[in-house]
């Protein structure tokens, strides 16, 4: 048991003090002749005494903290990882460790030269720092290609030549999640270098566990595994390895009004027997580029068309909405105008199938999918007729794991015989917050890339509670701010993505409250914010005059 | 003096050894338990000298949570502030009011006259190569003077 008795300097001078006096006192009571208040009997005796004394109550305490999962829950942070750790494998809880977010950079150079990128070179962006673990060598001849780091030099539309490496984040955490197309930059720059990017979102950076995490997860670790109350739900799911990262879990059920699935009649009853659960499976939704192909479905009179793509429902599962759609090869960072985004419904397969009837049930499950029409209004459509195909990269916004979910609470040896559960991604509320900082001339600029990083991590980290304070973004901006320097502005705002495919659009200088509208299964129980830090736009503004 | 006079008194732990009171000046050797002896009690003038001498002689700030014990007084020695007496006196003078502070505070108004520090001077200092003989005159509140010498070996790495 790793409790560590406390040195001698590591004391509380207070509790020094108090057993000084009471040690002198009591020998005083027991021998009257003896002088303790200065001297050797007061320091070799009555002093050494206490601070032994002091010592041994020290070490009894750490000693009934570490066995006191009360005490350990009130201030996490008082006991050590170690005792923490210790505690919690007694209810088969353990603490996940941290890991580095890594992803692909596509670096663009002007000439097809070999580029040579060293092991350890250093990438930044967003205030993020991260490294290559390999050498890497790009090359113009796929016969060249001999080593683990060597790339193939290809040819862009701009006649620039581009090569992918892969990098991994500097340090754990969420921190360093990174999302596609997000300019990264080396600090030592190649020959004839032009641009570089983040090729895809960059993924799997976690923080360790902290003491605060593993004590939240005790009840999982003490619920029954199985499906039942929520707590139970969640235990079942943090106990499957590919699942231990899930970070929220809302479980509707009968009684719920956001359940409507279990009111398949006209009339006011409700069967039960059904559950809706909204997994929140990462903080961060992921952003995936898509080559899709897509139809002509309209010739418009102004000689644009209207294309249209399908999403199956292997595409589609915890799917919010498909952004960002351009012809394929395209740099054009804004995307084609969605006309449609339709939802419907696939519950074609084998073995247990949730009791889903409609494409507002299904919506962000693994049984939707998702048909967009969009307008192009570049393609020369001219010589095509409807039914024409087309290829265009796309983006899908997502939450993974839905669909695998939905098949583990399916298993015959897994799902409540008494319920089915539909696993569905929450309904999101993409948020948006504008800060305005103000400082006196002379004040340096605060870390606003941190602060944008340490807003996500908030507004991706609150529960569902379906509200978001300005105080809250408030106390972690004034977290970056030194000095005279301040907090002038404040504007949240809020798009929240209904099932039913309506938007509704939420803006308040105090709190974003989630609104309560069961009938179209929206309530705080059922949604979640989202931001990312390109979502976050701060100004910082030299307005406060220097004191005279 | 007879040993009747100290009756009720209370004693402590004799390590500055030397007679007291006496007519002359002593020379004071530091120790805990004397060789073939099973240590001695002192109260009395002779407690309060030591009492005097270990507050003096205590580096201020050595004492773990009691950062107010003690003074400066050889802490000057070590960093070579004593190179002449009148260095030596100088130490003395400012480290005398933290000193008398903290002697008055472990003070009662029941305790004896003699065992009450009405006045502490330093009388003499002799320099030698390796060592410092510092004499000082403890007079106590029974009006009484003592004088007793404290010699301190310095450091001469």
């Amino acid at each position: 048991m790793p409790i560590e008795l406390r040195d001698l300097d590591a004391l509380d001078a207070e509790a020094v003090q108090q057993n000084i006096d009471e040690v002198t006192a009591r020998v005083r009571e027991d021998n009257p002749t003896l002088y303790l208040k200065q001297g050797p009997f007061f320091s070799l005796l009555a002093y050494y005494h206490a601070l032994f004394q002091t010592r041994g109550q020290a070490n009894l305490e750490d000693y009934l903290n570490a066995r006191s999962l009360s005490v350990m829950a009130l201030d996490p942070t008082l006991a050590s990882p170690e005792l923490v750790d210790e505690a919690a494998s007694n209810f088969n809880v353990t603490r996940l460790p941290g890991s580095t977010a890594r992803g692909s950079v596509t670096i663009v150079v002007a000439t097809s030269t070999s580029v040579v990128i060293g092991i350890g070179a250093v990438f930044e962006a967003d205030g993020k720092r991260f490294v290559t673990e390999l050498p890497f060598s790009a090359k113009l001849e796929a016969e060249q290609i001999t080593q683990p780091g060597d790339r193939i030099l290809l040819q862009q539309p701009d006649g620039n030549w581009a090569f992918v490496i892969e990098v991994v984040a500097e340090v754990e955490g969420e921190e360093s999640a990174l999302k596609k197309d997000t300019a990264i930059v080396p600090l030592v720059v190649p020959n004839l270098y032009v641009t570089s990017f983040a090729t895809s979102d960059f993924l799997d950076g976690y923080s360790a566990q902290s003491n605060a995490d593993l004590i939240a997860k005790l009840q999982t670790g003490i619920a029954a595994k199985t499906i039942g109350g929520q707590i139970n739900n969640l235990a079942l799911l943090l106990q499957q390895p590919e699942f231990e990262r899930i970070v929220q879990l809302s479980c509707i059920g009968l009684g719920n009004a956001e359940l409507t699935r279990d009111r398949p009649t006209i009339f006011p009853i409700k069967l039960g027997g059904r559950s809706d659960w909204y997994v929140r499976t990462q903080e961060d939704i992921v952003y995936e580029a898509l080559l899709k192909t897509a139809v002509l479905v309209e010739k418009l009179i102004d000689g644009t068309g209207v294309w249209q793509m399908t999403f199956e429902r292997e595409e589609a599962a915890g799917v919010f909405e498909i952004a960002k759609i351009r012809p394929a090869g395209s740099d054009d960072v804004g995307g084609f105008e969605i006309l449609e985004d339709v939802r419907g419904i696939d519950l074609d397969g084998d073995g247990f199938i949730p009791d889903v009837t409609t494409a507002e049930h299904a919506t962000y499950s693994s049984y939707q999918t998702i048909t967009v029409r969009f307008l192009d209004d570049q393609t020369d459509i001219g010589a095509l007729e409807t039914g024409a195909t087309a290829d265009y990269d796309c983006e899908r916004r997502l939450l993974p794991l839905i669909a695998e979910i939905q098949a583990f609470v399916n298993r015959y040896g897994v799902r409540s015989l008494g319920s089915d559960c539909l696993v569905k991604a929450p309904i999101p509320c993409f948020v948006s917050l504008h800060i305005a900082i103000a400082k006196q001339s002379g004040t340096a600029d605060p870390d606003t890339d941190s602060m944008k990083n340490a807003l996500v991590r908030l507004i991706n980290g609150i529960g569902y509670v379906g509200r978001l304070y300005a105080s809250q973004v408030s106390d972690v901006v004034h977290g970056y701010l030194d000095g005279n320097v301040g907090v002038s502005a404040l504007d949240l705002h809020g798009r929240l993505r209904y099932p039913d495919g309506g938007l509704e659009y939420l803006r308040n200088r105090i709190v974003l409250t989630v609104p309560a509208d069961e009938e179209r299964m929206v309530s705080p129980r059922t949604v979640q914010f989202f931001a990312t830090v390109d979502d976050i736009s701060i100004t910082v503004e030299t307005n406060v005059p220097l004191n005279p | 003096m007879s040993v009747i006079e100290f009756q009720g008194r209370t004693a402590d732990l004799l390590v500055f050894h030397g007679k007291f009171p006496s007519d002359r000046e002593q020379l004071v050797a530091l120790s805990l338990i004397p060789d073939k002896t099973g240590g001695f009690l002192c109260t009395g003038v002779q407690k309060t000298a030591q009492r005097v001498l270990t507050t003096l002689l205590t580096k201020r700030g050595t004492v773990q949570y009691r950062p107010n014990d003690g003074t400066h007084f050889l802490t000057d020695m070590e960093r070579g502030a004593w190179r002449t007496q009148a260095d030596v006196f100088q130490s003395f003078t400012a480290a005398k009011l933290t000193l008398m502070r903290q002697l008055r505070i472990a003070e009662e108004e029941t305790d004896p006259d003699d065992e009450r520090v009405d006045d502490v001077s330093l009388e003499n200092v002799t320099l030698d190569a390796d060592s410092v003989s510092l004499t000082f005159r403890l007079t106590t509140l029974s009006g009484d003077d003592y004088t007793f010498i404290a010699p301190i070996s310095v450091t001469t790495h």
